[in-house]
């Protein structure tokens, strides 16, 4: 759909003569006499900005990477013994498991 | 929009330093410029000064724009970012619309001295409306461009210029035709 025919040609009109500041060659004409005068000092800070949008969202994901991994339980490894001598559940895994222990490293054990 | 060739022409000569022809460019986009300014900030001064610091912005960063891309929505996000800093730095002025050099409803009704007054009514009704509602609005309604070039100037989603322009276009029409009625 062109959206040139969504236009309120009318609002549009009456809001052009109400904003217009008139004499825009005076304008012009200023900002051309001050040209030499911001330049330096806008570009650093635009690249300061530009820097810092970058930067600061990448070194708060990096923190929270870093405290993540920071705060992870470390596990060992459970094997049949430990669930047997110190598991929490003094044994009731195996009683109520429908499939029988793996005895394998015990029966094997020289 | 189409790209502009003489327009491009333009760009690449102030690219290379050339003042007169970022001169002409500024007069080509003064009067959006200063215009979206008016809408933000609603202070004419503060306005003009906004305008400014966004063409010597501009000037500035003549380098990172992409001549395959128009002009006009690059430079006018750069005008809009500095009329949203210059409000975020200082307190706008408000100005007493009614001042003395406007006419009175004594004058007699005449057409023009009617359509002076309805600027005025209009320009108040702009003022009562949120800072997103008249950017959105002038840049559509005024200055011609889509919904999908006034998302990425004023940096929020198209669907929210779509109902930006209709929320602002419904309440200036409201003020315009309770105007008229008072008027008449």
């Amino acid at each position: 759909m062109n959206e040139s025919q969504d236009r309120d040609m009318e609002l549009g009109a009456a809001l052009r003569r109400a904003l217009d500041a008139g004499n825009d060659r005076a304008f012009v004409a200023r900002v051309l006499a001050n040209i030499d005068t911001a330049p330096v000092a806008s570009l650093f800070w635009d690249l300061l900005g530009s820097w810092a949008r970058r930067g600061i969202p990448a070194a708060i994901m990096v923190a929270a990477l870093t405290a993540f991994l920071l705060a992870l339980p470390r596990q060992p490894a459970a094997n049949l013994e430990d669930t047997l001598v110190g598991g929490t559940d003094g044994g009731a895994t195996l009683i109520t498991s429908p499939t029988p222990p793996d005895a394998g490293p015990i029966v094997n054990t020289p | 929009m189409q790209i502009d060739k003489v327009e491009a022409d333009l760009v690449r000569r102030a690219m290379s330093g050339d003042r007169d022809a970022f001169g002409q460019i500024m007069e080509r986009y003064a009067g959006s410029a200063r215009r979206l300014c008016r809408a933000i900030l609603r202070d004419p001064e503060e306005a003009d000064d906004a305008a400014q610091d966004a063409f010597l912005s501009a000037w500035v960063k003549l380098g990172q724009y992409d001549l395959r891309r128009p002009l006009g929505p690059w430079l006018l996000r750069i005008v809009a970012n500095a009329a949203k800093d210059r409000r975020r730095r200082r307190e706008v002025r408000r100005t007493d619309e009614l001042s003395d050099s406007m006419p009175s409803r004594d004058a007699g009704p005449d057409r023009e001295t009617e359509r002076r007054l309805l600027e005025e009514h209009l320009k108040d009704a702009l003022d009562e409306l949120p800072e997103r509602y008249r950017a959105a609005v002038v840049l559509f309604d005024v200055e011609g461009y889509s919904h999908a070039e006034i998302a990425k100037m004023i940096g929020v989603p198209e669907g929210t210029v779509r109902s930006d322009v209709f929320h602002a276009r419904r309440m200036l029409r409201q003020a315009m035709e309770d105007w008229k009625e008072n008027w008449r």
